[in-house]
């Protein structure tokens, strides 16, 4: 839960701040252009792009040859086998994955906004610095609380997907995560009741996030996740 | 120090969010060009280090195995199959599940839509559903994709909230002209609700693609593996070159493959599809999102 934790934290914001950045962008066609590049990537598979991430990382790929080459290492650096690193590469390869289509949402938000806000801003003498925190940022904020509701409630459970291409025997002690014990103990050595009370007990914690999440904003911000 | 600006109205703002931009762009696009780079390369040459944007050595050697896979032609086949099928049954259903759901006349409509709210945010977990699967006969089918993503609630909501949209005068029209529920909505509501209908197809359609985790826990039949689930385990298999493809393929080449850029060519290959089929439906996404984000 903690890489879900961290993972919540720093992939969260990104796709915020990367729609009002590029909301800033003054090239139409550009605009698109990286809208539609950084919306590829959540096309892809995770056992494709957990593959490609494998190899960059390897000790022949990108990364390493890059830090070889500027010498800030002398050796590869195996980065799959060792544990510290695990959490870095999930979060990391999260955001590459995820930004495209988190962004999304905020997007369209930052769309709806009423233009006559920003034009009565101008005519009172606001900065696009000004624009950006007064208006966008209190137009979009129901948007980034409901979003970040729903992402509360999947803290315990994690991409299934991603952390099963990513983990392997060495790196286990940081990438068993909750999902992938519970396939494991669960499918494949058949503890039936065992894993089936976990499943329960991460629903019910779920549960629990999402409901005190719902009442925490309904009596700070004045609404809801419905 | 004045700035020059060649564009009208630039600061230096616009020119670092302009190269922030540049660097996303960079980021995002890379690792393919990565991977197309390695799968083109020869294996052992790769290994040395150092390719990073076109091959250095080119070899088609590491296609070939992968062709020779047997399992290749058995992933694409069932990939495809449950993503066409799944992907029009899947649109289908929920979208005539939606139309009931939109009506307010529904009995019981409270009960239902509590109902589909609860499972979205508290499940049984995955022992119970594979045993519910099991008692279903569907473990080990091919009817094993198809028919538990048949229904989603979240794709359910996105049709109810366009249904809504639409003025009740249409509903009306087609019951003065005498028409059933079920023609009112095949006729009527459909036809209209083209721009969900594809957004929502899209991401049912991705899904099956992509997916492994069901062909890899509900099913042991190798017959039955998707091709993503090939992939996965090509990626954590230690070396396919002892599989049944280094008897298809002249001793020669086996000696100068490597594992990796043979994963390389299995994942260009598997992508090739997404490819092609994702700038053009690219444009329907923009359009899509917003009908499902505005109300979501």
């Amino acid at each position: 839960m903690g890489l879900n934790l961290l993972q919540l934290l720093i992939t969260f914001p990104v796709p915020i701040l990367f729609a009002i950045l590029l909301n800033e962008i003054k090239l139409p066609r550009f605009k698109k252009t990286v809208q539609t590049v950084t919306y590829f990537p959540y096309f892809i598979s995770w056992a494709v792009f957990g593959g490609i991430i494998l190899g960059m990382i390897s000790s022949e790929g990108v990364v390493n040859q890059i830090l070889l080459s500027l010498h800030i290492i002398d050796q590869p650096i195996a980065f799959n086998s060792n544990p510290a690193y695990f959490w870095g590469i999930v979060i990391i390869s999260s955001l590459i994955k995820g930004l495209g289509w988190g962004a999304v949402i905020y997007i369209a938000a930052i769309a709806g906004i009423d233009q006559s806000l920003y034009d009565a801003a101008q005519v009172d003498g606001a900065n696009r610095w000004h624009k950006n925190i007064y208006i966008t940022i209190p137009c979009i904020a129901g948007t980034i609380v409901v979003m970040l509701l729903l992402s509360i409630s999947g803290l315990l459970s994690s991409n299934f997907d991603q952390i099963y291409i990513l983990q392997n025997p060495l790196n286990l002690s940081r990438s068993e995560v909750l999902d992938t014990y519970i396939y494991k103990i669960g499918i494949s050595q058949r503890r039936y009741s065992f894993t089936t009370a976990i499943g329960l007990f991460k629903s019910f914690i779920s549960m629990v996030l999402i409901s005190s999440g719902h009442l925490i904003s309904k009596k700070l911000l004045g609404r809801g996740l419905f | 120090m004045k700035i020059t600006t060649k564009l009208r109205g630039w600061n230096l703002f616009d020119y670092l969010n302009m190269l922030i931009m540049l660097l996303i762009l960079i980021v995002s696009l890379y690792p393919f060009v990565f991977v197309v780079a390695g799968a083109f390369n020869e294996g052992s040459d790769y290994m040395r280090g150092g390719v990073y944007f076109f091959p250095r050595k080119f070899s088609l050697d590491n296609f070939i195995m992968v062709f020779n896979d047997k399992r290749l032609g058995i992933g694409f086949l069932n990939t495809i199959s449950r993503t066409l099928i799944g992907t029009v049954t899947g649109t289908l259903f929920t979208a005539t599940v939606a139309y009931g759901m939109s009506r307010k006349d529904l009995p019981c409509r409270n009960l239902f839509y509590w109902l589909n709210i609860f499972t979205m945010f508290f499940g049984g977990g995955l022992v119970p559903y594979y045993l519910v699967l099991k008692s279903l006969n569907l473990i080990n089918s091919f009817w094993v994709y198809i028919i538990p993503q048949l229904y989603s609630v979240f794709n359910m909501i996105i049709f109810v909230n366009f249904f809504k949209e639409i003025p009740e005068e249409i509903h009306e029209a087609g019951q003065i002209d005498g028409a059933t529920e079920f023609q009112i909505f095949y006729r009527l509501y459909l036809p209209l609700s083209i721009p969900v209908i594809t957004t929502v197809g899209m991401w049912i359609g991705v899904g099956h693609w992509n997916s492994f985790f069901d062909s890899m826990v509900f099913t042991s039949d190798a017959n039955l593996q998707t091709l993503q689930l090939f992939l996965v385990k090509l990626i954590k298999e230690a070396a396919m070159a002892q599989g049944e493809a280094a008897t298809k393929v002249p001793s020669q080449v086996l000696k100068t493959v490597s594992i990796a850029t043979i994963r390389y060519a299995a994942i260009v290959i598997s992508s090739v599809p997404v490819f092609i089929i994702y700038p053009l439906i690219q444009k329907h996404l923009a359009k899509g999102v917003i009908v499902g984000a505005v109300k979501g």
